[in-house]
């Protein structure tokens, strides 16, 4: 009996964690984005483990979403679906812009870590992580003529995601207004010489690869003659 | 004994069940993402196919068959007509391919025509009115007259002086001391040869003797070449005015029509004689020449060759002519054969992004740019309200790269706009999927759309000639078969007696489908298939409105090939009607239709909610009401007990 009361308490504790962490700080931070993010970094309210279940969540959602939106708004093929790939859309983005927003950053006096302003976009992806959620939902209630509402929703989400991302970097690097523009458009930049970098590594990889591969083959097959 | 008996028999099922597959039949189609699947074909060759002997025909004259045109008149008899380009004949057979009459020379009377539109006319590539010949013989100062003769001869004068009054089209030049004209360019103009004797240049402005005008008609001539005044087997005026009628002789007959202009009741056939740059419209019973269509007099025109490719009429007898070289549109010409206007444009469209960088480029850069190149049309064909069928290759840049291929096929209403429809899952455009770049320049590109037929229910196929295919559609330009034989290499191309090789006319004749084929020679007669006859059938249904039967249909088709989605949609439409959305929505999501799903699953939600409406509204009736006796009973007590309070306090 007193166990039984023991496990009820301990499930009421994790649960009001669960809701004070996982939806009444976000949408606190949503609502007050400055005050928000500044408890966020100065009371280091933020967590590690809810950034990744974040991550996870949205990355889950979207391969729901593949394949059970609503048949007039769904546009996928089922034989398309790479749970990889959908992993890989969501995880790289997020990497890319933080490497290069802590990189440009770093140089512009932000005060922001590089873990700080991982864990800023993982708690901007909040918005999105709902409004994939409802309008998943929502998909399989609505007709063609009413796909205005689906739409609705989702850019919504988008656009609180990018409201929040705007505020958490001006709170996590204590930037003003020009300088935040500034960097954001900086960290575009970075983004793009990172994706061009990689791609020139990655060709440049397969050049020495396929040189090597060529020598390897040359050699077998004279050895075998 | 007996055990070896079945054992065998065993082993021979086993192995004929395993080895022995039936032999589907080779065909596709496009699903709804655009991907090619296996399906039926709905066309199949079951006979032999027409060529010059069956039709009773000399094979001398029917090297290069150009077109065919199957006429049917108000009582139903039909008379099928074939032109050769090489021979110039035209045959003329019945229904049944029994040969009634072969043309090839085409009565003209005089009389029926003024001098000035005899000029114009020509006759096995010459003009019928022979023109000026532009040498002279000699001159003979004392009688001021010039002898005109073919033979280039020296001038016996003290000067003379050319003048020409057009040097694009042709100009005065001396080979070897004698003077020639020279072509320049294709046209008409006139050079003045003016004569001065010793007297005349004594003057101070000198005033010559004589001064004769020749007309020059350039014709097909190389520019810089010598201009043969011998060419010319015209008759002269004088002739003319002797003569009652002559034959006129046509050149490269490419396409042939007939039709009845409904409130004269005027019976013509209308042949393009492309090698002679004009139309020559007969008579459809006595081949008798009615009139002309020459090349239009319009700035559009000047300085082309008119090579008109094909010709159609409305039931007023308004031409509608396809001419080489001529990217505008459609020709119109007016029943008298006078140009009207450009129908069916093919517009280039540009996007807003390409508009905003050819405003802000320099012209040097916009010369480097590939420019978009506007598509000629290939073949034209009427349907039952009288609008024109047709089809023309896609749009392409500089490099050949397609940049258009959704309005390869067009129906033009009366007022010149494309009112085609586009519902299917693709717009009708032959082979959806194609190489888009490559060095065999054989198989790269989308179809090659060159003829086009349509029947009396809206279905209309067209025929690619680069790989040998029928594509058919229903007049929602749904995708509803593709027939003919596959061709993938080209060294074996229409070496079977039912592939395409080159065809260059098709028409529908009752249900059956009639190709002509140019490298062949023959007539392909199609036939439908079991299946193509069910998909007609339905199509016909649906064409009238009856989808139930429709839908009857379709769910046999969809027996036969389960792979036709849009069979599906026909049956989901059905169970719409019938009221059983849930099946409809499961129908319309096997047919890839959106719309119609979500019609259905609107129909489908709101009965759904008036079925539970009663037992929600029920519920919250329930609950408010429970609340509210809640209260009062609650109240009553709270209402006691302060009385009781109020009791104690007195």
């Amino acid at each position: 009996m007193i166990l039984m009361t023991k496990f009820k308490e301990k499930l009421h504790h994790g649960w009001t964690i669960f809701v004070a962490e996982y939806i009444k700080f976000p949408v606190y931070i949503m609502l007050h984005p400055l005050k928000g993010f500044e408890s966020f970094k100065r009371d280091k309210r933020a967590s590690m483990k809810v950034s990744i279940v974040f991550i996870v969540a949205l990355v889950v959602l979207n391969i729901l979403a593949f394949q059970y939106t609503g048949f007039e708004m769904n546009n996928n093929d089922i034989r398309d679906l790479n749970s990889i790939a959908e992993i890989i859309y969501i995880v790289a983005p997020i990497i890319l812009i933080t490497v290069s927003n802590w990189a440009v950053t770093t140089l512009a006096d932000g005060k922001g870590k590089m873990k700080e302003i991982f864990m800023m976009i993982s708690y901007s992806l909040f918005p999105l992580i709902w409004s994939t959620g409802i309008a998943l939902v929502l998909s399989n209630f609505l007709t063609g003529d009413e796909i205005a509402f689906y739409t609705l929703t989702l850019s919504l989400g988008l656009f609180l995601m990018g409201y929040m991302i705007f505020f958490g970097m001006i709170s996590i690097h204590e930037y003003g207004l020009v300088k935040c523009i500034i960097t954001i458009l900086g960290t575009l930049l970075a983004a793009s010489i990172i994706i061009f970098v990689v791609l020139l590594g990655y060709d440049l990889f397969q050049r020495i690869y396929g040189f090597f591969y060529t020598v390897y083959r040359e050699i077998t097959l004279r050895d075998l003659i | 004994m007996r055990k070896t008996k079945i054992l065998i028999f065993l082993l021979t099922t086993i192995v004929l069940l395993t080895t022995i597959q039936a032999k589907a039949a080779i065909g596709y189609t496009y699903n709804h993402k655009g991907e090619a699947i296996y399906s039926t074909i709905g066309l199949t060759v079951n006979q032999d196919p027409y060529i010059a002997s069956t039709l009773g025909i000399n094979p001398v004259d029917f090297t290069s068959p150009e077109d065919m045109f199957v006429y049917k008149d108000k009582l139903g008899n039909e008379t099928i007509y074939i032109v050769d380009s090489v021979s110039n004949k035209l045959f003329v057979f019945d229904g049944n391919f029994v040969l009634q009459d072969t043309v090839s020379d085409y009565k003209l009377t005089i009389d029926q025509f003024s001098l000035d539109e005899l000029s114009k006319i020509k006759s096995d590539k010459d003009y019928v009115v022979a023109r000026n010949t532009f040498f002279l013989q000699n001159i003979d100062s004392a009688l001021g007259k010039a002898i005109i003769t073919t033979e280039p001869v020296t001038i016996e004068v003290a000067e003379m002086r050319w003048k020409n009054t057009n040097d694009s089209i042709a100009k005065v030049e001396q080979v070897d001391g004698v003077d020639y004209v020279i072509a320049q360019g294709a046209g008409q103009t006139t050079v003045i040869a003016e004569f001065y004797t010793a007297n005349d240049l004594l003057k101070e402005t000198p005033i010559p003797t004589i001064s004769q005008t020749y007309k020059v008609i350039v014709t097909d001539e190389v520019p810089g070449s010598i201009i043969d005044p011998t060419k010319t087997n015209g008759f002269s005026e004088v002739e003319l005015n002797n003569m009652t009628s002559f034959q006129l002789k046509l050149s490269n007959v490419v396409c042939v029509y007939r039709s009845v202009i409904e409130k004269t009741g005027e019976d013509y056939i209308y042949l393009c004689d492309k090698g002679n740059n004009q139309i020559v419209v007969i008579d459809a019973i006595t081949y008798e020449i009615v009139k002309f269509v020459t090349v239009p007099d319009d700035i559009s025109f000047e300085g082309i060759n008119f090579s008109p490719e094909d010709v159609i009429t409305d039931i007023t007898g308004r031409m509608y002519v396809i001419a080489d070289n001529i990217f505008e549109g459609i020709i119109q010409f007016s029943v008298d054969g006078i140009f009207n206007r450009f129908t069916g444009v093919n517009y280039v469209t540009l996007s807003a992004w390409e508009i905003f960088w050819r405003n802000i480029s320099t012209e040097s850069q916009l010369a480097k740019q590939s420019s978009i190149i506007n598509t000629s049309f290939t073949s034209m064909c009427t349907n039952s309200d009288g609008f024109i069928y047709s089809t023309s290759y896609a749009i392409t840049n500089d490099d050949g790269i397609v940049t258009d291929d959704n309005s390869m096929i067009k129906l033009i209403n009366t007022s010149g706009k494309d009112v085609i429809r586009r519902n299917g899952y693709q717009s009708p455009k032959g082979d959806v999927i194609y190489i888009r770049s490559s060095t065999a320049s054989a198989v790269r590109g989308p179809s090659k759309l060159s003829g086009i037929t349509a029947n009396e229910y809206g279905i209309y196929t067209v025929v690619d000639s680069k790989m040998g295919k029928l594509f058919t559609y229903d007049y929602e330009g749904n995708l509803l078969y593709i027939s003919g034989q596959p061709l993938y290499i080209s060294s074996d191309r229409g070496s079977q007696i039912d592939t395409l090789s080159n065809p260059v006319a098709i028409t529908y004749h009752g249900e059956e489908l009639l190709v002509l084929d140019k490298n062949n020679k023959a007539i392909l007669v199609y036939e439908n298939t079991d299946i193509g006859a069910l998909i007609n059938q339905a199509v016909q249904y649906e064409y009238v409105g009856d989808s139930e039967n429709a839908a009857l249909v379709w769910q046999e088709v969809v027996k036969q090939n389960s792979n036709y989605e849009y069979a599906y949609i026909g049956i989901g439409k059905m169970y719409r009607k019938n009221k059983d959305y849930e099946k409809a929505m499961e129908y319309f999501k096997i047919g890839a239709d959106k719309d119609a799903y979500s019609r259905a699953f609107k129909l489908y939600r709101d009965a759904k909610i008036r079925q539970a409406f009663p037992y929600i509204a029920g519920g919250v009736f329930a609950i408010v009401g429970a609340k509210i006796t809640y209260n009062l009973i609650k109240y009553k007590r709270f209402r006691k007990v302060r009385e009781g309070a109020d009791d104690s306090y007195d």
